[in-house]
């Protein structure tokens, strides 16, 4: 295995789990989509070519598959509710970590209110850690049409949060 | 609960909203968002990956081995050979049209004896036998059975169509662009499996 893919796991090992954690029902299915994701572009390596877009983003569009055929594979009633599993706290006062964690766990429980392509929008977003232009790249639509997209699942969230 | 990819349109623009969108871009890529829900999703991105994961990725990483990119050559012979299932698929496709819609003139023309039965049967599996090769065309992985399934039908067509030529001539060249096609489909698909093959190069195919 080249050099540059064991950096590139990484670098990357963490934005792709993240994303895979923010659309799917749990740890373990994150874990097994991670897993294959970084298969998958251990053998497509020698075809990444750096002109078309970051690794990042290539990796990104790899998961966006690779989810994508989890879910088809998955029974419908799989509930995403269920990953409201509580994040690791980051690091600093233990006190704000504690909120948070509260915080981000509120917020995961309440994704299951957006629509998929919001969710998925918010997964490239935050958990992969994309640009907008990247987003709308993998989803095939505008940076302008990401950014509304983000925006809007965030409006979305801060008025089912405000109605709790 | 669906997958949820490309479902729902590209949302519309208000430009009033799409400032504001801009505005939480920024402050998404500044990190300076003070809104607790961005926060909130912004933690989340910064959330530690567990060991476990960290040490099944490096494993898969350090066991796996890219698949080479496939040859131009290699590429180049599979499209030929694709390009052979392709005219033999279209032959058969017009055989089977003869065979299922013109029986009784054909049998006319070469002084036989129209067997419906026999006619429409062997115009299903010409069908068949199109299908097959039309799917080749699309997907190289199918070529092998296209080359197994396509290429002695097509040579057993021409030999037995051949006589055609002197009753039938539509018949004849039909058979004998049969016949060809399925030497070339013989020959093109031989050439395309001295070739490594990617199987993950199916969609590039």
């Amino acid at each position: 295995v080249p050099d540059e893919l064991a950096a590139v796991y990484q670098q990357h090992v963490a934005s792709v789990w993240r994303y895979a954690r923010a659309r799917l029902p749990d740890h373990a299915d994150a874990e097994d989509v991670t897993s294959e994701v970084f298969a998958r572009a251990a053998r497509a390596w020698d075809r990444y070519d750096p002109a078309r877009g970051s690794v990042g983003a290539w990796l990104a569009g790899i998961a966006h598959h690779v989810v994508a055929d989890w879910w088809r594979r998955r029974p419908p009633e799989e509930p995403l509710a269920g990953a409201a599993e509580t994040a690791p706290a980051a690091a600093g006062d233990p006190a704000d970590a504690l909120v948070r964690v509260d915080d981000a766990a509120q917020v995961r429980r309440h994704l299951s209110t957006l629509t998929d392509r919001e969710r998925e929008a918010v997964a490239l977003r935050f958990g992969a850690g994309l640009s907008s232009a990247e987003v709308g790249e993998v989803l095939g639509i505008s940076d302008a049409g990401a950014r509304m997209l983000v925006y809007r699942a965030v409006a979305k969230l801060r008025q089912v949060m405000a109605d709790e | 609960m669906s997958d949820g990819f490309g479902l729902e349109p590209t949302p519309s623009v208000d430009p009033a909203e799409q400032q504001a969108g801009d505005r939480l871009d920024a402050s998404i890529e500044a990190r300076t968002a003070v809104d607790p829900v961005v926060a909130a999703l912004l933690a989340e991105g910064q959330a530690d990956v567990p060991a476990s994961v960290v040490a099944r990725v490096g494993a898969v990483v350090a066991a796996a081995r890219p698949v080479p990119r496939p040859t131009s050559a290699g590429a180049r012979a599979r499209r030929h050979a694709q390009i052979a299932a392709a005219v033999l698929g279209f032959a058969f496709f017009n055989h089977a049209t003869g065979q299922l819609f013109l029986g009784h003139w054909v049998a006319r023309q070469t002084h036989g004896v129209y067997d419906a039965h026999s006619y429409v049967e062997g115009g299903v599996a010409l069908l068949a036998l199109a299908a097959v090769l039309a799917t080749a065309v699309r997907r190289s992985r199918w070529l092998d059975v296209a080359a197994l399934a396509g290429v002695p039908a097509g040579l057993a067509y021409a030999v037995h169509g051949a006589a055609e030529i002197t009753g039938l001539t539509w018949g004849g060249l039909l058979h004998g662009s049969e016949g060809l096609a399925a030497a070339a489909l013989c020959l093109t698909w031989w050439r395309a499996r001295r070739y490594a093959r990617a199987p993950d190069s199916e969609e590039e195919a």
